[in-house]
């Protein structure tokens, strides 16, 4: 890279995450926010991590299976709204650069376009990555769902950790953790973990390691552990009284506007991208590139057993399919006419991202 | 093979039209007017632009043109026909026609990002006329931001030049790529999944 480029790509970055954090200031704790803020038992302020272990008893057998993003979200919040926003900041960061890490993008410009994409394709940004409740749920959680997937990527593409390393010890932390996330996401982890593992072992002759199977059955247990939460009984008998054929009718329809309105753009940049890799650009998807792909039907489709599909929800589909559109973009970023287009797109879109930003920053959706 | 493959073309034709006169049909019933059927006259003088564009005198061109518009603007029809009645539907401020804009630029972005990707590898040159929709459309864009009372009207007449130019592309690329049908079914079966959602949520079928 040039040195007059490097120095517009590290202003670019700056301003980028300066905007991101300014607008995080601008936007404060808000609606559930004060909720979780309390001893959801005793409705006093959070004094200590007692309260946060009285609450999240409480939530779990009476309003929702999502423990361990409230416990995150409630410790969060007792930090004040400062910590939390520099907290939301850097993990906008973060994720960028652990979406780099797994599409194997190794240039730095890749981690600003996947930032950018996180919030231009995102119909609801406000929502998922600066409103207190939605950044846990979402931000926050990914970040650590594509760690875990991180290591089973590691594993198919031949950089196995052995268990020496300690990994054994953390392993079943990080796959609960992935496993009781969100009710998309965390199936939808447990099922990458076990296809890989399920393919290094059948097709590649390499027997799983330990931390493979512990990653695989702590997710599992995750999972159980959430979508079986009394709490999400409790609070669907409160809100879903309808027929089965009502029921199936709405579905239908909260998949067919997530898939049409919400995500279009995310999916018609894909469809397209993976048009002109396969077709102009005469090339093959990697594993990888599968996996990402398969990862992010599982996912999306996996809200079809959900009540609702809110815009918000989207956010873990869209960071998979960011994994796999920069995956994409990198390997066809080797030839140097193509990077000319993929800079000039970036560039669009970094506006667009940034134009959003102000526009919220200028008239926030919530006024002190 | 393309033979084989223009009976298959000619029925995605008038399909796309009848479902267009569906919905305006249904818009009709749930808002009253005529604004579904204005908006199908407007596409349809689009398709003749396609015709006349392209110097083919090509259906196909024309068509995906319109497949491209209905299936990636945002809002239809109600785009559609407020740009075709010079904006009926309440007001919204300038700020959230900036966001919506801004949103709105992002997928004819996406569209054209992708077919300059893809003729970059094709050796597809960009000529003169490209290059007049190119300006054309980003003229009215700022249009509607410039003067938020013509968004609508300005909104259409920026679609209408960036799904020309998406439209062309696009057959330029087929026609090197040769996997015509594969593109074209995918594009068509976005569309449909597209034209199904509206008609559930929007006409409220």
């Amino acid at each position: 890279m040039k040195q007059g480029n490097k120095g517009i790509l590290i202003g670019a970055s700056i301003l980028f995450l300066a905007v991101i954090f300014v607008l995080q200031r601008v936007i404060f704790f808000v609606n559930d926010d004060w909720w979780y803020m309390t001893n959801l038992v005793t409705e006093k302020p959070l004094a200590g991590l007692r309260d946060i272990w009285e609450s999240q008893y409480w939530h779990y057998f009476n309003w929702g299976g999502r423990s361990v993003n409230h416990a995150v979200l409630q410790l969060v919040l007792m930090c004040g709204e400062l910590v939390a926003d520099i907290f939301n900041t850097i993990l906008c960061g973060v994720i960028a650069y652990i979406i780099c890490k797994l599409a194997d993008a190794k240039e730095k410009a890749f981690v600003l376009l996947a930032g950018v994409f996180l919030i231009a394709l995102n119909p609801s940004f406000y929502n998922n990555m600066f409103w207190q409740s939605g950044a846990v749920n979402y931000l926050y959680a990914t970040c650590w769902i594509f760690c875990f997937a991180f290591l089973y990527l590691n594993a198919l593409n031949g950089k196995m950790i052995s268990n020496r390393s300690g990994i054994v010890i953390w392993m079943p932390i990080l796959g609960l953790m992935t496993g009781w996330s969100c009710e998309n996401m965390g199936p939808a982890s447990f099922l990458f973990a076990t296809c890989i593992t399920v393919y290094l072992w059948k097709w590649e002759k390499k027997k799983p390691t330990v931390w493979m199977v512990e990653g695989i059955l702590a997710s599992l247990a995750g999972c159980l552990f959430m979508i079986l939460a009394p709490g999400n009984y409790v609070r669907s008998d409160l809100i879903e009284q309808t027929s089965l054929v009502q029921m199936i009718s709405i579905r239908v329809s909260s998949m067919l506007v997530a898939t049409c309105d919400f995500l279009l753009p995310v999916f018609v940049l894909a469809i397209g991208l993976t048009l002109v890799y396969l077709f102009a650009y005469q090339k093959k998807l990697t594993r990888t590139q599968i996996a990402f792909l398969a990862y992010g039907i599982v996912a999306h489709g996996g809200m079809a057993l959900s009540p609702t599909y809110p815009s918000r929800a989207v956010f873990g589909v869209l960071a998979i399919f960011t994994v796999y559109m920069i995956s994409l973009l990198a390997a066809m970023a080797q030839e140097q006419k193509a990077r000319k287009v993929i800079t000039a797109f970036g560039s669009i879109l970094y506006l667009v991202a940034v134009c959003q930003m102000i526009a919220l920053i200028i008239i926030p959706p919530f006024t002190r | 093979m393309k033979k084989k493959l223009e009976p298959i073309y000619m029925i995605f034709f008038p399909l796309l039209l009848s479902v267009m006169l569906v919905l305006g049909y249904c818009y009709k019933l749930r808002h009253g007017g005529l604004s579904g059927y204005l908006s199908l006259g407007c596409s349809l003088v689009v398709c003749v632009l396609a015709f006349l564009f392209t110097k083919k005198w090509n259906a196909l061109t024309a068509y995906r043109c319109l497949a491209f518009w209905f299936a990636l603007s945002c809002q239809i029809p109600a785009t559609w026909i407020n740009s075709c009645l010079g904006g009926t539907l309440p007001r919204i401020d300038v700020i959230s026609s900036l966001v919506s804009e801004v949103y709105i630029l992002l997928r004819f972005a996406i569209a054209l990002a992708l077919l300059y990707l893809a003729g970059t590898k094709l050796e597809i040159s960009v000529n003169s006329r490209d290059k007049v929709f190119l300006i054309l459309g980003g003229v009215f864009f700022l249009a509607g931001l410039l003067f938020p009372s013509l968004l609508y009207v300005t909104m259409f007449l920026f679609g209408a030049c960036f799904f020309l130019l998406c439209a062309k592309l696009w057959t330029t690329v087929i026609d090197k790529t040769g996997y015509g049908i594969v593109w074209d079914i995918l594009l068509f079966g976005f569309l449909y999944i597209r034209v199904l959602m509206l008609l559930i949520i929007y006409c409220e079928f």
